[in-house]
């Protein structure tokens, strides 16, 4: 008796917990400006006045409460922008590519872009942590009608048999697109997009010297 | 008979002084491979003809300077000279056959024409292989160079470098500068674009930029990142006196 009404109790106190600290949806984390094994990034500023500023590496911090922006620049001086004077950020991503050497197996990278999203985020929601963007996933969306599941820029293709020793490495990142103010309702449209990066990695074919011949 | 004896007993390096020459040769061919391996993967291989007599000497020290160097160069010298004196033996022994059979003494024939007796011949081989095997070593030991220095380590020993330029030098790819759309160039003008509007030739926490090589013309610094992904980005700069190189 004394357990069933124990295991009651329990059962309860689960039910409370979980309606007091409800599930916390994960936030989305954008990589926007590190370049990694599969792509370069870069931002570009577009400021109300015209101005376009594409010398930023980082942005090192954003007041939600002042809608201030601070990037840097490559020596790291840092300036600071507020959201009012911005008219959109621009992030774009190239595939990186191999300059072949010897001994080295040969890799290319595809980029295949899939479903675009449009994420409305207010202001006091839009974080900047370690460089990421971060934005909350509970934020409203809408998806972009467009053209996906279309190969992006590659690498160029190399002619030939590749029929052995080939390993291919697929690996779904979610890409900021674009950052643009939306004035009249403090908030912010976030474009974020799918991509698959396909690492394609084939064998070496050169000799023990060290040297392609 | 007794008088070289005696000659050698007096004279304790002569067989070495006599293959002084050689051993240069050798030292020279070891250096130069080690040398040619290291910057052809760079994309500079010219460089090597730049370097003195005794720079490439120095370098072919490297093929000993390691320990796991030391013990490949012994056992790849030893080995590769234990084969062909066993090689030439056994054509030494069929030159010599007396056998009726034709197909023996064609082969006996053969041997005797190819100089298996000659020590001339014989020499000739042998000091053949051993600068093929040394060229070799020095290659590949060139080449793991390459990819030790390539990647960026606290084992890397080539030193981080900046290079400030004074004055009014307007460099066309330099860091933290916005690409210019009027650039001439010859060659691929999307890679130069993307190199200068994705910040590659600045130093980041992926990339870092070394010197690779300086004279007194030009600077050659590459882009070593946290891992090997094949010919690293070289930039060759014009050494003078306007260019600052900051070392650590």
């Amino acid at each position: 008796m004394s357990q069933t009404y124990t295991s009651k109790v329990w059962i309860a106190f689960l039910f409370i917990a979980a309606a007091v600290y409800p599930a916390q949806p994960q936030d989305i984390r954008l990589n926007i400006l590190k370049s990694d094994e599969f792509a370069l990034r870069r931002m570009v500023v577009f400021k109300k006045s015209g101005e376009k500023i594409g010398i930023f590496v980082r942005i090192a911090s954003f007041d939600p409460a002042t809608g201030l922006f601070v990037m840097e620049s490559a020596t790291g001086d840092a300036t600071s922008i507020p959201a009012t004077e911005i008219q959109k950020i621009e992030f774009e991503q190239t595939v990186k590519r191999q300059n072949p050497a010897a001994q080295q197996a040969s890799w290319e990278i595809r980029a295949t872009l899939g479903a675009e999203l449009r994420y409305d985020v207010s202001q006091s929601a839009l974080k900047v942590e370690s460089g990421d963007l971060v934005l909350p996933s509970s934020s409203p969306s809408t998806s972009i009608p467009g053209p996906t599941l279309t190969p992006s820029e590659a690498s160029p293709r190399k002619s030939g048999n590749k029929t052995t020793g080939v390993s291919i490495t697929n690996v779904k990142v979610l890409e900021a697109k674009s950052l643009t103010v939306n004035g009249s309702s403090k908030s912010f449209f976030v474009e974020v997009q799918n991509v698959t990066y396909t690492k394609e990695t084939s064998g070496s074919s050169v000799g023990l010297s060290g040297m392609r011949k | 008979m007794e008088i070289e004896e005696s000659s050698d007993r007096t004279q304790p390096f002569k067989a070495l002084i006599a293959a002084s020459s050689l051993i240069v040769a050798l030292l020279y061919v070891a250096g130069f491979a080690f040398r040619w391996s290291y910057y052809y993967n760079f994309g500079i291989p010219h460089l090597v003809f730049n370097l003195s007599l005794q720079a490439i000497l120095t370098a072919s020290m490297e093929l000993i300077k390691q320990p796991q160097n030391l013990v490949a160069t012994a056992l790849l010298l030893s080995g590769s000279l234990v084969i062909v004196n066993l090689l030439m033996s056994a054509a030494r022994r069929i030159s010599r056959w007396q056998h009726p059979a034709r197909l023996w003494k064609l082969l006996a024939g053969v041997a005797r024409m190819l100089g298996a007796e000659n020590p001339l011949v014989t020499d000739c081989v042998r000091a053949l292989v051993i600068f093929y095997t040394v060229y070799m070593l020095g290659s590949q030991m060139g080449y793991i160079q390459f990819r030790k220095h390539i990647v960026n380590s606290k084992e890397n020993s080539l030193p981080v470098v900046t290079a400030i330029f004074q004055g009014d030098q307007d460099l066309v790819l330099a860091c933290g500068k916005e690409w210019k759309a009027e650039t001439n160039f010859v060659g691929n003008g999307k890679l130069s674009r993307e190199i200068q509007e994705y910040h590659r030739t600045c130093t980041s926490e992926t990339t870092v930029w070394r010197l690779l090589y300086r004279d007194d013309k030009s600077i050659y610094l590459f882009a070593s990142e946290a891992e090997a992904t094949g010919k690293p980005l070289t930039i060759v700069l014009p050494n003078t006196d306007k260019v600052v190189l900051v070392m650590e």
